[in-house]
Order: C-alpha cells, then sequence, then structure tokens
C-alpha cells in the first residue's frame, strides 16, 4: 500500500521532536544568570554526596576547593534517570508502575538505536554478519518488552491515578489522555509484533526508506500505524510536562546541583553585571520600580533614608 | 475529618477554607499541650481576607467593592507577569519556570513536608496544593497555554483565589524537603517563596514582622531589634563583663578592627535572648588567638536577611550592606554566627547578587569551630558535657548549604552522649519555625507553631531522647540556629518541658564552652532564668 503520508508524518513528527526540545533547551539556556538554590547532597561533590556534605564545610574553602567530578554527577544523574531513585525511595507504590512504564520507554528507544544502526549498515552494503543479526535479534526482545512495560506500566499508572483520591484530585485530562495515547501505542505495537514474522525486520526496512526518501510501500497496516501515531507521539511529548525526560539535565546540573562558586567563574561574574543594569519595574512602595531604574539602582538605595 | 480540599474550592468556598481538628494531629510521647485556636475578631474580617484557616500572617486588605475585587485579581496578574520576566526576576525565573512547566503531579513530594504528616494530611498542607493552584493561573492566564482551561482545570481567578494563594504562601516554612524528595527537581517551596514574593514586591503586602518590623527596620537603625550602634555596643560591652565574671574568664569583643582576619556577624536577636551565645563565641574566639572583629556599621552587627523569605529587593539591600562593612574594614572573610538563613543568605544566594568587588569570603562559623576544637588550642574536660545531647539541623545550613559534618565531628568530641535524632543530615525535618516564623505570635500563629509545624520536630526530639524522657536526666537540644533556638524555646516554654523532661536547649558554642578546663563549671543552665 501506498505510505506517502506515514512517511511525512515521520518527517514532520521528527522534525517537530527536535524542534521541540531545542527550542525548549535554547529558551532556558537563554535566560540570564539566576542566583545559586542549590540542594543537597550535590552528586558532584565525589567526597561528599554520600552524606550530603559540601566544600563549605572547609575553613577558608575557597583555597582549596575540590573541583566537580563531571563523572560522579553524570554517575549520579544516570541512576536517576535509570532506575527512577529517588521515586523508589519516596513512593514506592508509584514506583512499581511508572518504573516499568519509564523502562518501557528506554527499551523502546534502545531498540530505535538498534534498528537506526542496523539500517545504516544496510545502506552502506553490509552484509549482515553474527554483530547485524545479533542486533536484530536484540531489537525484537527490546521492542516486546518495551510494548509489555508501556502497556503494564502505563494500566498501573492510570489504575493509580483514578483508584487514589488524592492522586485523582490532581490529574488533569491531559494526564489520562497521555497515558492512554501510550497504552494504545503499546497495544498497536505489540499486536504488530506479534502479527508478524519479524517487527525488527519492518523497522529496519523502513527506517532505510526514511533516510534514503525511497518511501517504499509497507505491507502491515498495523506497523504503518503503529509508525505514523509513534511519531505523532514523538513530536508531542517534549511540548507538554514529560519533557522532563530531557529538562531533567538542567534541573539538576543548573539548578539543584549548580554549587560553583562566582569567584571561580569569571563567565558568572560577568553575566551579573549584566543582569545588575536589567531595569526594574515592581510597583511596591519601597521598591517603585519605573522600568528604567536598575536592578543595582535598586538595591543601593535605602527606602529609609531620606533621597540625596 | 472533613472531606479532603478540591482545587477549585479556592475560587467557590465562602468563608475559611479549612479547619485542623486537635485528634487529626500526630501524636507525641510527652505531654505537649497544643495551644486553643482562636476565631478570629470580626475586626479582623471586616479589614483584612480572612478565608483559608482563622490563621492570618499576611493582612491581605478586604477588597469592600466589586471594582476593588477586580482590581486585587488584575494586581496579582501583572505581579505574576512579571515574575515571568527576566529584566524583573532574573534571580529565580529558570526555577520559577521548570517548577511550573515539568510537574507530573505524582504527589512524591507530599510525605516529605512535616505540615502535612503533623497535621494529619490535611490537603491544604499539600505541598502541590498551592503550587499546583498558581500553576494553574499561569498555564491559562500568564502563559497562554492552548485550550489550558479544558487540558487542566478550570479552578477559578477570583479575588478569594488570590486572597487565599497569598496567605497560603505562608503555611510553608520553606525548608525545600519536598523539592529534595522530587524526582523531577520541582522546587514547591520556591513557588511558595515566588507567590509572598509577587505580594511583597508588586502589592506591597507582606508581614509586618519581616518587612516593617524586619527589613525595613534593619535598613533604618541596623538591625531588626531595634539597636543602633551604640545600643548594640553598650549591651555586647556587659556581656563581656557579665560573663567574664561568671565564667572566671577574662575576655573582650572587639569592635570595627581593620585589617582583622575575621569579621564576625552574628544574628542581633541573639544579644537580646541569648546572650550566652554571643559570649561563647568571643571566649572561644579569645581563647584560640583568632584575629577578628564585629563591625557597628548600619546592618553590619546583624546577619539577618529576612528578605530570604519574602523578597530580592530587601535581600540584596541587607546583603550588600554586610559585605560593605567587611569591605569597608579590609577583613580576609566573613564568618557567620549560629543563624542558618544567614548563612545561606550571605555564603550562597548573595554569591550572585554582589558585584565582584564586594565579593569578600563569606563561611560558616562551624568549620572554624570544628577546627579550633580538634586543634588542641583548648583544654575540655569531656565529662561536663556528660548528658543526652542531640543535635537539630538547621535546613538553610545542612540541606541547603551541605554544612552536615563540622559541627557532628564537635559534638563527638565534646559530648560523651551525643545521639542522633532519625532522620538527621539533610534529611532533616524543619524546626517549624522556619521563614521567618519563629519571630511571629499574633492571629494564633504562635498556635499554629505549637500545635502543627513544630509537631514533628519535637517527635523526632522524643525519639532520640527515648530511653530518657523523665525528668531525673538532663536532656540538651543542640540546635545551633537562632530562629530554630527561638521556635524549640517556644514549645518548651508553653509545655514547661525543662520541668516537666528537663529538656533545655542552645547551641553548638554554648557545649563548646560548657566543657572548657578553663571556664567555671556550669556555663550551660538548666533552670529558666
Amino acid at each position: 500500500m501506498d505510505c506517502t503520508l506515514v512517511y511525512l508524518v515521520a518527517y514532520a513528527g521528527t522534525l517537530a521532536c527536535i524542534g521541540a526540545i531545542a527550542y525548549k533547551v535554547r529558551s532556558y539556556i537563554k535566560k540570564p544568570v539566576h542566583v545559586r538554590w542549590e540542594l543537597y547532597p550535590v552528586a558532584h561533590d565525589s567526597e561528599r554526596a554520600a552524606y550530603g556534605g559540601s566544600y563549605l564545610e572547609d575553613a577558608d574553602w575557597w583555597k582549596n576547593r575540590q573541583k566537580p567530578s563531571f563523572i560522579a554527577g553524570m554517575k549520579g544523574l544516570l541512576i536517576e534517570l535509570l532506575f527512577l531513585h529517588l521515586t523508589l525511595e519516596t513512593n514506592t507504590k508509584l514506583w512499581y508502575r511508572t518504573y516499568p512504564f519509564h523502562l518501557g520507554l528506554y527499551l523502546l528507544i534502545g531498540g530505535i538505536l538498534f534498528t537506526c544502526l542496523t539500517a545504516v549498515a544496510r545502506i552502506m552494503g553490509i552484509e549482515p554478519g553474527i554483530v547485524l543479526t545479533a542486533m536484530g535479534n536484540i531489537v525484537q526482545v527490546l521492542s516486546v518488552l518495551g510494548f509489555l512495560g508501556l502497556i503494564a506500566g502505563g494500566a498501573g499508572l492510570l489504575h493509580r491515578r483514578l483508584s487514589q483520591p488524592d492522586l485523582k484530585r490532581y490529574s488533569t485530562r491531559e494526564h489520562f489522555i497521555n497515558l492512554c495515547a501510550f497504552i494504545l501505542l503499546g497495544l498497536i505495537g505489540l499486536l504488530t509484533w506479534l502479527g508478524n514474522p519479524s517487527f525488527f525486520v519492518m523497522a529496519r526496512d523502513f527506517t532505510v526508506s526514511m533516510i534514503t526518501f525511497s518511501f517504499a510501500p509497507m505491507d502491515s497496516f498495523l506497523f504503518s500505524f503503529y509508525i505514523t501515531f509513534g511519531f505523532i507521539m514523538a513530536a508531542y511529548v517534549p511540548m507538554t510536562h514529560m519533557g522532563h525526560f530531557f529538562m531533567k539535565y538542567f534541573l539538576y546540573h543548573d539548578i539543584r546541583w549548580a554549587d560553583q562558586p562566582t569567584q571561580d567563574n569569571p563567565a558568572t561574574q560577568k553575566k551579573i553585571g549584566i543582569v545588575l543594569g536589567f531595569p526594574v519595574s515592581w510597583k511596591a512602595s519601597h521598591i517603585q520600580g519605573d522600568g528604567k531604574k536598575t536592578w543595582a539602582e535598586v538595591a543601593t538605595t535605602n527606602p529609609t533614608k531620606p533621597k540625596e | 475529618m472533613k472531606a479532603p480540599l478540591n482545587l477549585r474550592d479556592v475560587s467557590t468556598v465562602r468563608g475559611n477554607l479549612a479547619d485542623i481538628a486537635e485528634e487529626d494531629l500526630i501524636q507525641l510521647p510527652i505531654d505537649m499541650e497544643n495551644i486553643p485556636w482562636k476565631p478570629l475578631g470580626e475586626e479582623a474580617k471586616d479589614k483584612y481576607c480572612c478565608l483559608l484557616d482563622d490563621m492570618l500572617v499576611l493582612q491581605i486588605p478586604r477588597p469592600q467593592t466589586p471594582r476593588e475585587e477586580e482590581e486585587l485579581v488584575n494586581r496579582f496578574l501583572e505581579g505574576m507577569r512579571k515574575l515571568f520576566t527576566p529584566e524583573n526576576n532574573w534571580t529565580f525565573l529558570p526555577m520559577l519556570e521548570t517548577s511550573m512547566n515539568y510537574c507530573a503531579q505524582c504527589n512524591s513530594c507530599s510525605d516529605a513536608c512535616h505540615l502535612f504528616e503533623a497535621s494529619g494530611k490535611n490537603e491544604m498542607y499539600r505541598p502541590n496544593f498551592r503550587s499546583e493552584i498558581f500553576r494553574r493561573i499561569y498555564k491559562q492566564y500568564i502563559a497562554g497555554e492552548p485550550f489550558a482551561k479544558w487540558r487542566y482545570g478550570d479552578i477559578g481567578l477570583n479575588w478569594m483565589t488570590v486572597a487565599r494563594l497569598g496567605e497560603l504562601a505562608y503555611r510553608c516554612n520553606l525548608c525545600r524537603r519536598c523539592a529534595q524528595s522530587c524526582p523531577i527537581g520541582v522546587d514547591n517551596g520556591l513557588i511558595a517563596r515566588e507567590i509572598r514574593k509577587l505580594f511583597s514586591q508588586e502589592l506591597g503586602i507582606n508581614p509586618p514582622e519581616l518587612h516593617d518590623n524586619g527589613s525595613m527596620l534593619q535598613l533604618s537603625t541596623g538591625s531588626s531589634t531595634k539597636m543602633n550602634a551604640l545600643v548594640v555596643r553598650d549591651n555586647v560591652e556587659f556581656i563581656n563583663e557579665d560573663f567574664s565574671e561568671s565564667t572566671g574568664y577574662e575576655f573582650t569583643t572587639p569592635w570595627d578592627v581593620e585589617g582583622a582576619d575575621i569579621l564576625l556577624i552574628h544574628n542581633a536577636g541573639e544579644i537580646m535572648a541569648w546572650p550566652e551565645n554571643i559570649a561563647a563565641f568571643s571566649i572561644i574566639f579569645q581563647a584560640a588567638g583568632l584575629s577578628w572583629t564585629l563591625s557597628s556599621d548600619l546592618a553590619a552587627y546583624d546577619s539577618i536577611n529576612y528578605g530570604t523569605f519574602y523578597d530580592d529587593v530587601q535581600f540584596a539591600r541587607t546583603a550588600l550592606l554586610h559585605a560593605q562593612a567587611a569591605k569597608k574594614l579590609g577583613v580576609k572573610k566573613i564568618v557567620l554566627g549560629e543563624c542558618g538563613h544567614a548563612h545561606k543568605a550571605l555564603t550562597v544566594i548573595a554569591d550572585r547578587i554582589l558585584p565582584q568587588e564586594l565579593n569578600v569570603p563569606r563561611e560558616s562559623c562551624f568549620p572554624i569551630l570544628r577546627d579550633i576544637v580538634l586543634s588542641g588550642k583548648i583544654r575540655f574536660d569531656q565529662t561536663r558535657n556528660d548528658f543526652p545531647v542531640t543535635l537539630h539541623d538547621p535546613c538553610n545550613v545542612v540541606r541547603l548549604m551541605g554544612i552536615n559534618k563540622p559541627q557532628r565531628e564537635i559534638l563527638r568530641h565534646l559530648c560523651p552522649q551525643f545521639r542522633e535524632m532519625t532522620p538527621h543530615g539533610v534529611e532533616n525535618y524543619c524546626c517549624g519555625g522556619g521563614s521567618g516564623f519563629a519571630i511571629m505570635s499574633r492571629n494564633n500563629i504562635e498556635a499554629w507553631r505549637n500545635n502543627i509545624s513544630g509537631r514533628r520536630k519535637m517527635r523526632q526530639i522524643c525519639g532520640a531522647f527515648s530511653e530518657c524522657l523523665g525528668p531525673e536526666t538532663k536532656k540538651y537540644v543542640c540546635a545551633p540556629c537562632s530562629n530554630c533556638k527561638g521556635q524549640i524555646r517556644e514549645i518548651i516554654k508553653h509545655s514547661g518541658l525543662l520541668e516537666k523532661n528537663s529538656l533545655q536547649y542552645g547551641g553548638v558554642v554554648e557545649l563548646i564552652v560548657n566543657a572548657m578546663v578553663d571556664v567555671n563549671p556550669g556555663f550551660i543552665k538548666w533552670e529558666e532564668e
């Protein structure tokens, strides 16, 4: 069957997903410097993270401050991302539902990456050997486990949102729509996987076709539906609160763990100079911002003293 | 218990939104007496928006006409828009915006909150309750998200919503334990602070204890205690004389010494309420042979910075005065005395507010005290501290700054019966007086602190002393923060826990001096004076 529309949706979905992520990331990093607002433990302090300590525990800390460990920071973030460690600690009942859901997504993303590799290998004319065959088998396994995770976890989350009064009160239409959409995606994927000889081969051939713009026809209606729905979801997710999957990096590294003192950081010093020149328009009588006075001027004005 | 609140109730319910029944409060193993909750008077109800729970922190003038009601909403929205502009809110915009956009509504934060737990899980205290109201207003009116009303639900924005949201921002101690438990990094404590800020910076509405009698008084006279430089120097002189005599250790407190290594800034409230803390610092620093000084410059003898709790502009003004005093004296560093919010304010938050020329190094007193105690410069007799001691971790010092070990190393060295609370360190619970409440006592605030906000901490304290709760064993709650001490003092005093349970409180430095061989025994007093 002619699947041009499916390919067009796939291209549009890919572009929209990348565009939305880029827009959100750019709009975050373009913001001016903010004050420090860290929260301990800070993972990149490799010596003290275990008990929540910081370099501020040393007298004259500015003389011998240990540099933050990039590896320890990434390790902390990865443990959180891969195992949803904080949810396990603070909300264990929810973790039993949300972890399969997230794990399902991770497995599917892993499957997509392997599929892309095999597609590139095919385009380059590499003969399928042991490695590529193994990768195909891995995709088969990752996909079915991913679908099951999405369905089981999504259903568990849906049930919890409906059955727990405290969670129900805070659940919106959007939560239910999102969860139903993911469960549906998992179900279509699972049916496609069960109803066809090889989900992997279909996925790889589709990827080859997409990369080479050959718009090859697809035999399975379910698979084309899965692809269409999947790319629509890919475009939609970063635009919602579910964008936390990439914004978490900034929430952790730029806010929660941002303990770098200004004195070590000429770039931050320069940025502080800029924000102190921003105009203030807060109206309260002790500020009287008129949209022209700067932060520096307002902060150096003592409202209790007569004007000079 | 009544049916739990729904978010929309904030705009529809007439009269009080919530009440806390005494039987819902968590139980304690000691005889703690609740302070009766008195209904607010008719005068207050006519004058202010009393719509939450018969506690009145913010005193928002009650609109008298539909036009005034509309004006309150419009001014609120105007302020809210400013909160989301980089020019007006560069200080906290990224944290606020991400907390608006990425919350998954999993409510993992709820069980982390001492207020939610202590109140018997009253919905009003769920950390996400006020945040989600604010978030929905943001999405519908500020961000203008497509179909926001349909997607998230309409909570209804009217003058009651605004008034309740303002007051709800003061049903939080800003301890940020909820933020610590959030897997995504959403910060409900920050949202409460931003709402407070909106009311202060745009509408000019703030608690008088924090603003008129707090930061404004500090900017005019130098201290929220009303002490000017002359009075503060007189009082410290009196402390020197009085404690030199009682301790048998002759000491002085240096003032305005140019070129000293250290500018020590105390919370001036200590001078009035806990002079032994001031004396203890002077004794220790003198015994250790440090080069140090206090400053009598405007605001520089009082480390408090109440702007931390409600207003960025007031915060910046005070922090600048502290830094300017240090610069003027040419000291090598500022050391902060036992005041938690002052620690966080000047060391961390001010770090990206002070221009580089005023960025004098700043540190906590605990590392330097630890180094002194462990250095062997001072002789100690640990048997003088041979009574059960537990440590309260001030949120600002521990969870928000990571200063965890130094104070413990001191206590382990000097106090043979030191024991931890559960949980402790970065997972501690707030004392219940955090974010300015410890200095407020009107309109049922005192009852709130005693019955609800301080309850979880008291349970922890009881747990730490579980085997010796009776009056026969003297026990010491070490709370190295003026605000926390104020809160714990009130609870101990109201229920007579010093008499009934021999429960005393104080800071770290008092324990150090109490164990000093060169000081007469008995620095810590076990009776009320």
